[in-house]
């Protein structure tokens, strides 16, 4: 067992929040096309606020924090809540736009410790990038900034969301982030609006080029394992939960409410009402969320793809039954080995059109 | 090598946190993790740039833990070692303030 699963598994086991993922802001400077939430500013945590909870989750035991947005470096108080949370030792994770990294940013981030700043990168053409991120020059400035990053030797991560704009451009920006020194990431995922607004998701790739995606060794690495089909599951697997979503992982948005992660938007409690601990331990919410087990899952728990699914709860929660299966991430094993899903062959998803999901979320891919 | 009068400070360059009686720690200069252990940790939290090794093994290790004072020394030299290698924990020949720490 690796140091890591280890640690997810001794916090798993006393039930430590080991992961957060904090939007300190939902405002932007960008407006992708395909961003799941709203732009509005109205009512967000105060830096004390902010720092209360940063103290909060200490006290918790969570190691792994991701600050995010929006763009969190619109906040003025950015670097004050970073400079915080690392006073506190978590183990800090930026994910920013970065338009608004110069040399003195990279700087100070390296300065800080932050272990990584995740960044996505839409195309290493400015006028696709560009075009998805609304923002003229957006693609000049995020460069510039990696390589202020790079020169501080700060770890980047890039991820390349795949839409129907985009995807042909996947192997250029592949290259271009290996010319530029940073980790490469694909996400198929489209994720339906927090408002439950599915509109967005007509942007994601077809079933055929996810396909077609999934048998690019040089994306998805030996085809031959990628593309297997699940063998039969044991009762580790059936007596595990898919996701670490509310087991080890809480989100808090802007607003200070706390949810099983951004992609799950189940409300758990509010922070201006309840200690962390007491929603964390409490609220019915997450009791429901943890009492649910892989044999539970009414479709999922006898399907072929049990094993190596990528199951979204939160997904399937939008769908309206958490318990239930995940169409996109049905597609994507169905792309990925041929094998229809138990939810397809029932007739609960019949018709692939979008785009698969990776395991969880985009801001928070490479936490664990 | 540290060796028993040798003292302790816990570096800036990392993320860390107490799970029970468990402590992780990544650097944030090469991202090693480490897990500590009950005797690891008590090590850990020992590190005051103030308490030599020799007293931190004696009070906090065999004053705790069913482990001879030879064994708990050799094996606490090689921990301190190794979390000084990567830049972890600090090893001095003399006391360090608060202020010189960070």
């Amino acid at each position: 067992m690796s140091i890591l699963a280890e640690i997810e598994s001794k916090a798993s086991a006393r039930g430590i929040p080991l992961a957060a993922h904090l939007d300190i802001t939902w405002r932007c400077n960008e407006r992708c096309v395909h961003c799941y939430l709203d732009h509005d500013g109205k009512g967000e945590m105060t830096t004390d606020e902010i720092k209360d909870i940063l103290r909060q989750l200490a006290d918790a035991s969570t190691f792994f924090l991701s600050i995010s947005g929006g763009e969190p470096l619109l906040r003025r108080d950015c670097f004050e809540i970073l400079e915080y949370a690392r006073s506190l030792r978590f183990n800090v994770k930026l994910k920013t736009n970065a338009v608004m990294i110069g040399p003195k940013e990279a700087a100070r981030i390296r300065k800080l410790g932050i272990e990584q700043v995740q960044i996505s990168l839409y195309s290493h053409r400015p006028e696709v990038h560009d075009a998805i991120t609304k923002l003229p020059g957006s693609l000049r400035r995020t460069t510039e900034a990696i390589r202020h990053l790079r020169a501080n030797n700060v770890k980047v991560s890039v991820t390349d969301v795949l839409m129907k704009y985009n995807h042909r451009d996947v192997k250029a920006v592949k290259q271009f982030a290996e010319e530029l020194g940073v980790n490469f990431v694909i996400d198929p995922t489209i994720t339906p609006m927090l408002s439950g607004d599915r509109s967005i998701m007509s942007l994601g790739i077809s079933q055929a080029e996810l396909e077609e995606l999934f048998r690019e060794e040089k994306l998805v690495g030996e085809m031959a394992d990628h593309c297997v089909p699940s063998s039969p599951v044991g009762d580790d697997i059936l007596d595990g939960y898919s996701c670490s979503a509310g087991h080890s992982l809480a989100y808090i948005s802007p607003f200070a409410d706390v949810y099983p992660c951004v992609q799950f938007p189940m409300p758990c409690g509010s922070l201006r009402k309840q200690t962390f601990q007491e929603i964390w331990y409490g609220s019915p919410a997450f009791l429901e969320l943890r009492s649910v087990r892989v044999r539970d899952l009414h479709t999922c728990s006898h399907c072929t793809h049990t094993a190596y699914c990528s199951r979204c709860p939160g997904l399937a929660y939008m769908e309206g039954d958490f318990r239930g299966p995940s169409p996109i991430d049905c597609e994507k094993s169905y792309a990925r080995t041929g094998v229809p899903s138990a939810a397809m062959l029932q007739g609960e998803h019949r018709a692939p059109q979008i785009a698969a999901s990776p395991t969880g979320l985009v801001q928070i891919a490479g936490l664990l | 090598m540290a060796n028993a009068e040798m003292y302790l400070t816990q570096s800036s360059d990392i993320a860390a946190r107490t799970l029970g009686e468990d402590t992780v720690i990544m650097s944030t200069l090469d991202s090693t993790v480490f897990m500590l252990n009950s005797v690891g940790t008590a090590i850990w939290n020992a590190a005051d740039g103030a308490t030599p090794l020799s007293r931190i093994v004696r009070e906090r290790v065999c004053g705790e833990f069913d482990v001879s004072d030879e064994q708990a020394m050799t094996d606490a030299t090689e921990f301190v070692d190794e979390l000084a290698k990567h830049g972890i924990l600090r090893v001095s020949g003399a006391p360090v303030s608060p202020q010189e720490a960070h």
